[in-house]
């Protein structure tokens, strides 16, 4: 009975429940939309106006990767955003490109403005390059053939217009459908790294799973702060009465953490229902598993403070400072696998990102420590 | 006004007396950003400065063609400056990628020379190492470039030997034509670099490090305006609040006194972050000063509105995660806002994070966008108390 009463506190139910999930939604739509549309700016400057310098930059368009967001702008447009910083380089396509491409003169055509924050501009060059020479090798070869037939009297110098076009379109006509030779990209997949793929796909690095155990432990410090209020005015009363100790702080800890198991619970239906991905059921047990070592390291720190807001303070530090570095926020394993020392199993979030069993081993034995800190420090007080 | 004063002076004293948190207060933030810093500074070596990474090439068709394309890879000014590219057999390429020696196999299929003469589309397949991510776009994005070189080359190549062939000239001409136009193409294909002429600008924020320094500082201000009222709020129970209002001590007179402190706190830790800061980015120490003392102010005055609209800690703790959250996407901290995609970046902009890293690298602009918005704040928070009281008195409290 007296459980049910805890339970049923609207204010706790909303902030231990429905709190976490919105913000957990919230950032999660935001980071996950912010992560696939990340593309670097840059601008392209036609100062041509031919057919060439059009065509150029018609088909950059049309096959323009993901991570380049391309802009055809003005000189002084360019110029302005580009020391503003919001561009991370400019291609200016200069006067008389195409006039120089039919003489065969292939000298300083394109003005490229970097800065010294400038990150993808090399890559741009190359893929300018390519169309450039596309463009260059389709007219060469025309000369070439052109030249060849007039060398070999093969042909009158009037119809010479018609030769090179044909060769013109000739080359032209290779591209098509596709070009000559492409790259196809395998994943490799040997026998011990197939694992590793799998994960890499759709669970080492989830913006929700991450954000949420960020939200869920900063609302674990709220929901438990009453242990800090209690401490010196009610528990010793308690002490007094029939009813002991032991059992109103286990029961009340048991209606919160309940609680924080429903919630888990409701965000593991919420995201099957609303992401894509493959959420396996054993996500959800290791998420209570996580809900569980959580509640009882924010108990563990409820034992240090003896002032609301000096728990608040230094708790929501901790939380902060765990969530950075046990990779709430950034996908955290893959670099410390990088680092000479790997500590990202004492991290709690390797709980989700990690399916590996020796971390619930790991976890478990912290959870006995923590405890036994806990119950040791209840214990002093008596 | 005087009560006012001396209420701060009490808030002080308070603070001073955790003197254990408030040191912790002030290194902490330094300590978090020193380790995102470090994070990703660990990110860029492993992955792309330390070594050049290797790429392995299976040649199985072994022709005139293939060579010209290993040689052109090898000798690639942009892939030599990331990549090694040795030649191996399929077997060994196996290995080292099991081993996790290397990036990636491009392998060049039988009959690649021929299918490409012939003028069909040739796939080369490339299996990438997974293990290795960051390293395999790279080298992926570079060979998209070489084999686009590849066909250009190619099929100009083409065009000559088809047009001669079907004109009748002698074999040995279309010969002697064919080894020329290899060589007329590479060469035209290896000189691409001149196309370009690149003139570097001076920017606003000159490199990447400045761009941190600068979002992290203002990070760090945020950071230490959110933990002030923190540590303010919550010290005085009820009761008290009740016997202080007697003595004519109302909301709005705390909430100036929690102003009074929260500035002057926030003016002293503005003041070990001047020096280093200011020397750093070679700006005047008054100038910066100006900046920061603005960044501050306008942080101060946001805190201390979600410190007024919050009952408790619970409330303001959780609010004040959100906000900077919320403002560490919003003013790209972590990932400069050019970045973006165009609908969050102009979301960004409406957050004080943003104005304040753009104040701080020195627009003018944002700074006014700052100062109107510290004023606003501080007069929603009066309007905000003076109904808060006059309800209060209504309702008897």
């Amino acid at each position: 009975m007296i459980m049910l009463k805890f339970f049923c506190k609207i204010k706790l139910i909303l902030f231990v429940v429905v709190l976490p999930i919105a913000f957990t939604f919230m950032f999660g739509k935001i980071f996950e939309q912010g992560h696939e549309d990340v593309a670097i700016p840059i601008a392209l400057v036609d100062e041509d106006h031919t057919n060439f310098s059009k065509m150029v930059i018609e088909r950059i368009i049309g096959e323009q990767s993901q991570r380049i967001d391309l802009k055809v702008m003005k000189r002084d447009g360019a110029e302005r955003l580009l020391l503003k910083n919001d561009l991370d380089s400019v291609f200016v396509i200069k006067e008389g490109f195409q006039k120089k491409l039919l003489n065969g003169d292939e000298e300083e055509l394109i003005d490229v403005w970097i800065t010294e924050s400038s990150i993808a501009n090399g890559i741009f060059q190359e893929v300018l390059a390519g169309e450039i020479m596309r463009l260059s090798s389709s007219l060469m070869a025309a000369d070439w053939v052109v030249q060849v037939f007039q060398q070999l009297k093969l042909i009158d110098a009037k119809n010479t217009g018609l030769l090179w076009d044909e060769a013109y379109q000739f080359t032209e006509e290779q591209w098509e459908p596709k070009p000559l030779m492409n790259v196809n990209r395998i994943m490799y997949e040997g026998d011990r790294v197939e694992n590793r793929i799998d994960k890499k796909e759709n669970l080492l690095f989830s913006p929700y799973i991450g954000l949420w155990t960020f939200f869920t432990m900063i609302s674990m410090i709220g929901a438990l702060d009453w242990i800090i209020r209690e401490k010196s005015i009610i528990f010793p009363r308690l002490k007094a009465t029939k009813r002991s100790l032991a059992v109103y702080v286990m029961i009340r800890l048991g209606a919160t953490f309940f609680l924080y198991i429903i919630q888990s619970l409701l965000l593991f239906g919420i995201l099957t229902f609303f992401i894509k991905g493959e959420w396996q059921l054993s996500l959800m047990v290791r998420m209570f598993a996580f809900t569980f070592e959580a509640f009882i390291f924010t108990l563990f720190l409820t034992t240090f403070f003896s002032k609301v807001n000096g728990y608040y303070f230094n708790s929501l530090l901790i939380i902060f400072l765990l969530s950075l570095i046990g990779g709430s926020f950034f996908p955290i394993k893959e670099l410390y696998s990088s680092l000479f020392f790997d500590i990202s199993w004492i991290f709690p979030q390797t709980l989700l990102t990690d399916p590996n069993i020796k971390n619930v081993f790991i976890s478990g034995l912290f959870v006995i420590f923590f405890s036994y800190r806990i119950v040791r420090r209840f214990d002093k007080r008596r | 006004m005087r009560t006012s004063f001396v209420f701060s002076l009490l808030q002080l004293k308070i603070i001073l007396k955790m003197w254990k948190t408030l040191l912790f207060m002030f290194f902490f933030p330094m300590l978090a950003l020193a380790c995102i810093g470090f994070i990703s500074m660990c990110l860029l070596s492993e992955e792309v400065r330390v070594e050049k990474f290797q790429v392995a090439i299976v040649d199985q068709d072994n022709t005139k063609a293939t060579n010209f394309l290993i040689q052109h890879l090898m000798e690639n000014e942009e892939i030599t400056k990331l990549s090694k590219f040795i030649q191996v057999n399929e077997s060994i390429a196996n290995e080292l990628m099991e081993k996790n020696q290397i990036v990636a196999i491009i392998s060049l299929p039988h009959g690649f020379t021929k299918n490409i003469i012939k003028g069909d589309n040739t796939p080369v397949p490339v299996i990438v190492n997974p293990r290795k991510p960051i390293q395999s776009m790279l080298v992926l994005q570079l060979l998209e470039s070489a084999t686009k070189f590849t066909s250009a080359a190619q099929s100009g190549i083409n065009t000559i030997y088809h047009f001669l062939q079907k004109e009748g000239v002698g074999e040995k001409i279309i010969e002697e034509e064919y080894n020329k136009s290899i060589v007329a193409f590479s060469f035209q294909i290896f000189g691409r670099g001149k196309l370009f002429k690149a003139e570097v600008r001076q920017g606003i924020n000159q490199n990447l490090t400045n761009y941190y320094i600068t979002s992290f500082s203002v990070l760090l201000l945020m950071f230490w305006s959110f933990s002030i009222p923190l540590l303010l709020k919550g010290n005085m129970s009820k009761a008290l609040q009740n016997r202080l209002s007697i003595y004519g001590i109302t909301k709005l007179t705390e909430a100036a006194a929690t102003l009074i402190t929260f500035h002057s706190m926030m003016i002293i830790f503005t003041i070990f972050l001047l020096f280093p800061i200011s020397n750093w980015l070679t700006v005047s120490p008054i100038n910066m000063f100006i900046r920061l003392y603005f960044i501050s102010l306008a942080f101060t005055s946001l805190f201390l509105f979600v410190d007024v609209i919050c009952k408790n800690l619970k409330m303001y703790s959780v609010l004040g995660c959100f906000i900077i959250l919320l403002g560490i996407i919003g003013g790209g901290h972590i990932i400069p806002t050019i970045y973006y995609p165009i609908w969050l970046e102009n979301l960004g902009k409406w957050t004080v994070n943003y104005w304040a890293v753009f104040s701080f690298a020195g627009e003018i602009s944002r700074s006014f966008a700052l100062i109107i918005f510290t004023i606003i704040q501080l007069l929603i928070i009066a309007v905000f108390l003076y109904f808060q009281g006059r309800w209060g008195k209504v309702t008897g409290k």
